[in-house]
C-alpha cells in the first residue's frame, strides 16, 4: 500500500542491517526520522566511519562505544582511518570492542609508525576479521587467544616469526593471510596446521624476505610479489589445490616451475610477471586455463604442448632499447598446439624509435605462432607499430591466414587512419569474420565479414601465390558499425575499390559527440 | 537430461510452484528441508504470496544461468531492484525468511543506496516516513547528532 510507513515496520534486525550498509555519518542522520530510527541508529552494530576522519573526531567515536557499551550492544564492526595516530585513543576503543565482542575490526593509521598495536586485541574472542594498517603486531605476554580469527591483513605493518607460528598454532580457522609491505618477516611458513587455508597474499615483499615454505592443503589463491627480486625460495607443492597463482618479480627458475606444475592438479589461472630469472618456460598442466606472461624479460621459449585446456594466452612482445634493461633483439620461440578453443592476446611494446624492418618481421613471426586461434586480441600504444609497411608485405607470408577473428586496441592514434590500420590487418589476416578495433570510444568499431559461397570446385585461385582464396575476390558484404562518418567513408572508399561486387552494410553513424566521452 | 530434482513450493496463497532443486537451494532455509529429507510434499511458505515468489525465482534463476557475464547480472540487478520500495520490503521480508543471504544484501544495499545523500525531509518523503517526534524532541536529537549534519 502506497503513502503507508511500511519501512519503519520491518524487523529490528533487519533496519540494522540496511543501516549497516552507510556510513556513520549517513547512519546517524537517520536518527532523526522517527523515534523507532532513532532507535535503530542508537543501537546500530556496524560502525564503519569511512575514509573520512576529522580531528575533532575522537569525541565522536569515544562517545558512540561508550554508547553501545551501557547498552551491552554486540559490535559487528568497527572501521576507522586515523591519519593522526593517537596511541590512547586507539587503547580505550580497543578495551570497549573487546568488551562488544567486536567481529570485524578494521583500522588504518597510514603507513608504518612503529606504533605497538594494544595487546587486548589477542583476547577477542569473537574476533573474525582483523584488518590493520600502519602497526606493530607484537607477542602478547598473555598469549594469543582470539581463536575465531578467520582473517588477517596487514598493510604497511610488523609483524615476527614467533608471533606467526603463534597464530599458526592458535587460530585454526584462518581462512586468509594477507600481508602487504610488511616489515619483520625474514619468511613465510606455514607448516600444515591450517587446514582451512584458502587464500594467501604476500605484495611487495621487502628486500630482506627470502623464503616462502607453505604447506596448505586447501589453499586456493596464492599470489606472492616482491619489491627486491630476492625472494628465490618458494616452496608450495604440497598446496595441491591451488587454482589461481600469480607471481611477480619472483627469482624462480624454469626447473622450479617445470616440477611444481604436476603437482598442482587444480590449477587454472597462472600469472608470471617480471620473473627475470625465467628463460624456458615448459607448461605441463592440465586444467590450466589461463596464462599470463608479462615483462619476463629473458624468456627465450615458451612450449604450451602440453596445456590441452588453455583457453587464453596473455604475453608482451618487445623490441628496441628498454630503459636500464639493454636491447631486445630476439623473440622467444612459442610451441604449441593450434587450438581451436585459445585466444591469444598480444601486448606489443617496441620501443617507438625503432619501428624498423626487424620490428615488422619480429611481430608477423610473433603473431604466426597463434594462427587458427580462435580469436587474437592485440593492443599497442600506436597505430604505426601495426601498420606493416607495404613493401615488406610482399617478402613476408600473412602470419593469421587461418584466423577468424581479430580485435585491435590502439591507445594513441598517431599517423594513420582507421583504414589504414584495417588495411594492414587484412593483410595480416585476410580470412577474417570480424574485426574489432577499440579507439578508446564508448562502443567498439566492428567489421562484419561476409564470403561468397564456394559454388565452384574448379574455379581457380584468384591470387596464384596463395593458398587460400583472396578477400579481395572472395568477400560478399561487409557490415561496419561505430564509425564516423569520415571513417565510413575513408572504408567504403576502401572496399569498394579493392573488390569486385560487394554489398555494404553501414550501421548510421553516431554523431562524433556521443562517441567521446 | 540431468536428473536434477524438482522441488514443489507452495505460497501463502495457496499457489505452487515447481523449482530444480540446484536453484531453490539458494534459500537455506529450503537447502536445510532438503538436506534434513523433509521434502517429499510440496514446501509449505506462509510467509510469502506467489507475488514476490515470482519476483524471487526469477532472481534465483537469473542468477543460475551459465554464461552469464558480471556485467550482465549487475545490469539485472539494477533493472530489478528499480520498483517501488514498497516491493522492496515484500521482498527483503521473503528473502529473509527464505533465509537467502546474497538476496537480502543485495536489496538492504540498495535501499541504504536510496537513503545516501538525502536529508532527513528527502528520506522521510521518499520512504513515506511518519514522523512521530515533537518538534523539541527532534531538536534534542538533532543536537546529539550535530556532527553527522554538518
Amino acid at each position: 500500500m502506497e503513502g503507508t510507513d511500511q519501512i519503519s515496520k520491518l524487523p529490528e534486525p533487519i533496519l540494522d542491517h540496511i543501516l549497516s550498509f552507510l556510513y556513520i555519518k549517513e547512519a546517524a542522520k537517520t536518527s532523526t526520522l522517527s523515534k523507532v530510527w532513532n532507535s535503530a541508529w542508537t543501537s546500530l552494530s556496524c560502525l564503519d566511519f569511512g575514509d573520512n576522519y576529522l580531528h575533532k573526531s575522537k569525541n565522536i567515536v569515544d562517545q558512540i562505544l561508550a554508547n553501545r557499551l551501557n547498552q551491552k550492544i554486540f559490535i559487528k564492526r568497527f572501521r576507522v582511518n586515523l591519519p593522526n595516530y593517537r596511541s590512547k585513543a586507539v587503547d580505550d576503543w580497543i578495551k570497549v570492542l573487546v568488551t562488544c565482542n567486536i567481529k570485524e575490526l578494521f583500522l588504518d593509521v597510514g603507513v608504518y609508525t612503529y606504533n605497538k598495536f594494544p595487546e587486548a586485541i589477542f583476547a577477542a574472542k569473537s574476533l573474525n576479521v582483523l584488518s590493520l594498517r600502519g602497526f606493530k603486531l607484537e607477542l602478547p605476554s598473555n598469549g594469543v587467544k582470539f581463536y575465531s580469527l578467520r582473517e588477517l591483513h596487514l598493510d604497511d605493518s610488523f609483524l615476527d616469526e614467533q608471533l606467526l607460528q603463534a597464530l599458526c598454532a592458535i587460530c585454526r580457522d584462518l581462512e586468509v593471510l594477507s600481508f602487504k609491505r610488511f616489515h619483520g618477516l625474514i619468511s613465510l611458513q606455514v607448516a600444515g596446521t591450517l587446514s582451512k587455508l584458502r587464500k594467501v597474499k604476500l605484495q611487495f615483499c621487502p628486500p630482506k624476505f627470502k623464503n616462502v615454505d607453505i604447506v596448505a592443503p586447501n589453499v586456493k589463491d596464492l599470489y606472492i610479489s616482491s619489491f627486491g627480486l630476492d625472494l628465490h625460495v618458494i616452496e608450495i607443492t604440497a598446496c595441491k589445490s591451488i587454482k589461481h597463482l600469480k607471481l611477480t618479480a619472483v627469482a624462480v627458475s624454469d626447473q622450479w616451475l617445470e616440477e611444481l606444475l604436476p603437482n598442482l592438479l587444480s590449477l587454472e589461472v597462472l600469472y608470471l610477471d617480471h620473473c627475470l630469472s625465467l628463460k624456458i618456460v615448459k607448461i605441463s598442466s592440465y586444467r590450466l586455463k589461463l596464462l599470463k606472461v608479462y615483462a619476463c624479460y629473458n624468456l627465450v621459449a615458451v612450449d604450451l604442448d602440453d596445456a590441452p585446456s588453455l583457453l587464453r594466452f596473455s604475453f608482451d612482445v618487445h623490441h628496441g632499447k628498454k630503459r636500464l634493461l639493454g636491447y631486445f633483439d630476439t623473440l622467444p620461440i612459442f610451441k604449441l598446439k593450434a587450438s581451436q578453443l585459445l585466444e591469444a592476446k598480444i601486448k606489443l611494446i617496441p620501443d617507438p624509435e625503432a619501428l624498423d624492418t626487424h620490428w615488422y618481421s619480429k611481430l608477423t613471426e610473433s603473431l604466426g605462432n597463434f594462427n587458427n586461434s580462435r580469436a587474437i586480441t592485440l593492443s599497442c600504444d600506436y597505430d604505426e607499430m601495426i601498420v606493416i609497411p607495404k613493401d615488406m608485405r610482399e617478402n613476408l607470408l600473412p602470419p593469421l591466414y587461418g584466423t577468424k577473428c581479430v580485435h585491435i586496441k590502439i591507445m594513441d592514434r598517431m599517423n594513420y587512419s582507421v583504414k589504414d590500420v584495417v588495411d594492414s590487418l587484412l593483410w595480416i589476416s585476410p580470412q577474417l569474420d570480424t574485426l574489432s578495433v577499440d579507439q578508446g570510444r564508448r562502443l567498439n568499431s566492428l567489421i562484419k565479414f561476409t564470403y561468397r559461397d564456394v559454388a565452384n570446385e574448379d574455379e581457380k585461385p584468384c591470387c596464384a601465390s596463395l593458398p587460400w582464396k583472396c578477400w579481395r575476390h572472395e568477400l560478399k558484404k561487409v557490415k561496419l558499425q561505430n564509425f564516423t562518418r569520415t571513417e565510413l567513408e575513408k572504408l567504403r572508399n576502401y572496399f569498394l575499390t579493392n573488390t569486385d561486387t560487394l554489398d555494404i552494410i553501414e550501421d548510421p553513424p553516431e554523431c562524433s559527440s556521443a562517441l567521446h566521452f | 537430461m540431468s536428473s536434477t530434482k524438482l522441488l514443489t513450493l507452495k505460497t501463502s496463497d495457496g499457489e505452487e510452484f515447481k523449482l530444480d532443486e540446484a536453484v531453490a537451494v539458494k534459500s537455506q532455509a529450503i537447502k536445510n528441508m532438503v538436506e534434513d529429507d523433509c521434502v517429499s510434499n510440496a514446501i509449505p511458505l506462509p510467509n510469502v504470496d506467489s507475488k514476490t515468489m515470482t519476483k524471487v525465482i526469477e532472481y534465483w534463476k537469473k542468477h543460475s544461468e551459465e554464461g552469464v557475464s558480471k556485467d550482465q547480472l549487475n545490469d539485472f540487478d539494477k533493472g530489478f531492484l528499480e520498483v517501488h520500495h514498497s516491493v522492496l520490503y515484500d521482498l527483503l521480508l521473503a528473502a529473509n525468511y527464505l533465509n537467502d543471504k546474497e538476496l537480502v544484501d543485495v536489496i538492504c544495499q540498495e535501499v541504504a543506496d536510496r537513503i545516501k545523500g538525502k536529508t532527513p525531509e528527502e528520506i522521510r518523503k521518499e520512504f513515506d516516513i511518519k514522523n512521530d517526534f515533537t518538534p523539541e524532541e527532534e531538536e534534542k536529537i538533532r543536537q546529539e547528532n550535530a556532527w553527522a549534519f554538518d
